[in-house]
């Protein structure tokens, strides 16, 4: 193995020999794949999916799940044996497929006030951070909110199986160009009840997840940038072809590129009327 | 306005330790005589989703599954229409009004009947259709996920 990597181009260069071996071992063209699919923002998980993450159980090592690492989660399951101390509330998630247990750091009044909402027995949306403690895996979470659309618990897991499919088919190397956009199957009935949803706008970390939630034109004009990117060069598409391309008229083309933009899923270029997909 | 507090029948326990210090010294005596950490993770008894088709796969264990009540008789038996449209009958659950949905966490008695343990009341809409898809995902494809 020693002597292969030392013929390997890819890792000549790449320092020391543990680095190398790990090259090796992975078999891919990408230094570290783990890192090159990058750790990603806010991931959808459930319990079942966090007890079978592999850990050094260092504590500052990241878990990985879906081949990726993964630092902050969210959740949707039940609140049980809720234990309101001096300085933090702790308490069990059950959604489900298993228990985790949750604390969270009671700093501002604000935090407080959050918590006091909190009950046994009601859903929650946990976002929180992934850690394990003395052994044991836990949530530290930095916000706890009541599911107040019931919806959100059927969106929730089948976000955690998209989140699941996609990054499956990242492994396998194939790039899906269809599967952000859509696999009708999974989607439409999730998206005409997201249409309710109050996704939390305050959390920009979760943008990237409610792609599919995107609105019909908004869509358009993603997958038309997305499919005309490569034959355009650097200044992308005029905002005259997307209308014309599209058949749609020119404002709401303009609405959907700056939806898509404040996304950061397109960027302008040149002027105010070129636009990438980013 | 539903109610959106899930109710256990167990929630009696609860209300004589309704301040704060008396519930914090129960928990401290659960947290030293439990054989196990009170912390550890545990996903020894899930309850996985399931619609009138895939209930008879667990009978005798734990599941959830979203019904839309059609009536109660008052003796804590309610007919109900799952997600996938079968008729189910739900036991030990208190009067719904008729035509809300209602998530039931409990144990599958027979292939058409659920005991119920903790209920939520989920209101007049609910995307029967999504949830439906995802108690096959969550039963068939994506079973790794869940169970």
């Amino acid at each position: 193995m020693f002597s292969s990597s030392q013929f390997d181009p890819n890792s000549a260069f790449s320092g020391g020999g543990f680095m190398s071996t790990q090259t090796t071992q992975l078999n891919d063209s990408s230094p570290s794949p783990a890192k090159s699919r990058g750790t990603q923002g806010l991931v959808p998980v459930t319990v079942k999916q966090i007890s079978e993450a592999s850990h050094s159980g260092d504590e500052k090592s990241n878990f990985i799940i879906n081949g990726a690492d993964v630092t902050n989660v969210t959740l949707v399951g039940m609140v049980f044996e809720k234990a309101v101390r001096n300085t933090d509330v702790g308490f069990i998630l059950d959604d489900g497929t298993g228990r985790i247990k949750c604390r969270r750091w009671v700093n501002e009044p604000f935090d407080s006030n959050e918590m006091e909402e909190i009950l046994d027995g009601i859903y929650v949306r946990v976002y929180g951070h992934l850690k394990s403690f003395e052994g044991v895996r836990q949530l530290v979470a930095f916000s706890v909110r009541r599911v107040t659309n019931f919806d959100e618990i059927s969106f929730h897991f089948i976000d955690c199986i998209h989140n699941n499919l996609q990054s499956r088919l990242k492994g396998e190397g194939i790039t899906p160009p269809h599967l952000t956009s859509s696999d009708s199957s999974l989607n439409t009935p999730v998206k005409n009840a997201s249409n309710e949803y109050q996704l939390p706008s305050s959390n920009p970390l979760y943008a990237q997840y409610s792609m599919d939630v995107v609105k019909d034109c908004d869509k358009l004009v993603l997958d038309y940038l997305q499919q005309h990117s490569d034959m355009s060069d650097e200044r992308g598409i005029h905002v005259d072809e997307l209308s014309r391309g599209l058949k749609l008229p020119l404002d709401k083309i303009m609405l959907s590129l700056k939806t898509l933009g404040d996304d950061g899923l397109v960027y302008s270029t040149i002027d105010d009327f070129h636009y990438k997909q980013a | 306005m539903p109610l959106y507090v899930a109710h256990t029948r167990s929630s009696k326990f609860f209300h004589f330790s309704g301040d704060l210090v008396s519930r914090k010294i129960v928990a401290g005596i659960l947290q030293i005589f439990s054989p196990l950490p009170f912390q550890a993770m545990d996903t020894s008894n899930p309850a996985p989703f399931v619609n009138a088709q895939i209930l008879p796969n667990y009978v005798g264990r734990k599941v959830r599954l979203v019904v839309q009540v059609n009536r109660s008789d008052g003796g804590g038996v309610t007919t109900a229409t799952s997600t996938d449209d079968h008729q189910l009958t739900i036991k030990e659950l208190p009067p719904v009004p008729p035509m809300n949905y209602v998530e039931v966490i409990g144990i599958a008695e027979t292939d058409q009947s659920v005991n119920a343990e903790i209920w939520t009341d989920f209101g007049t809409t609910f995307d029967t259709k999504s949830y439906n898809q995802l108690c096959q995902l969550a039963n068939g494809e994506f079973r790794s996920l869940f169970l």
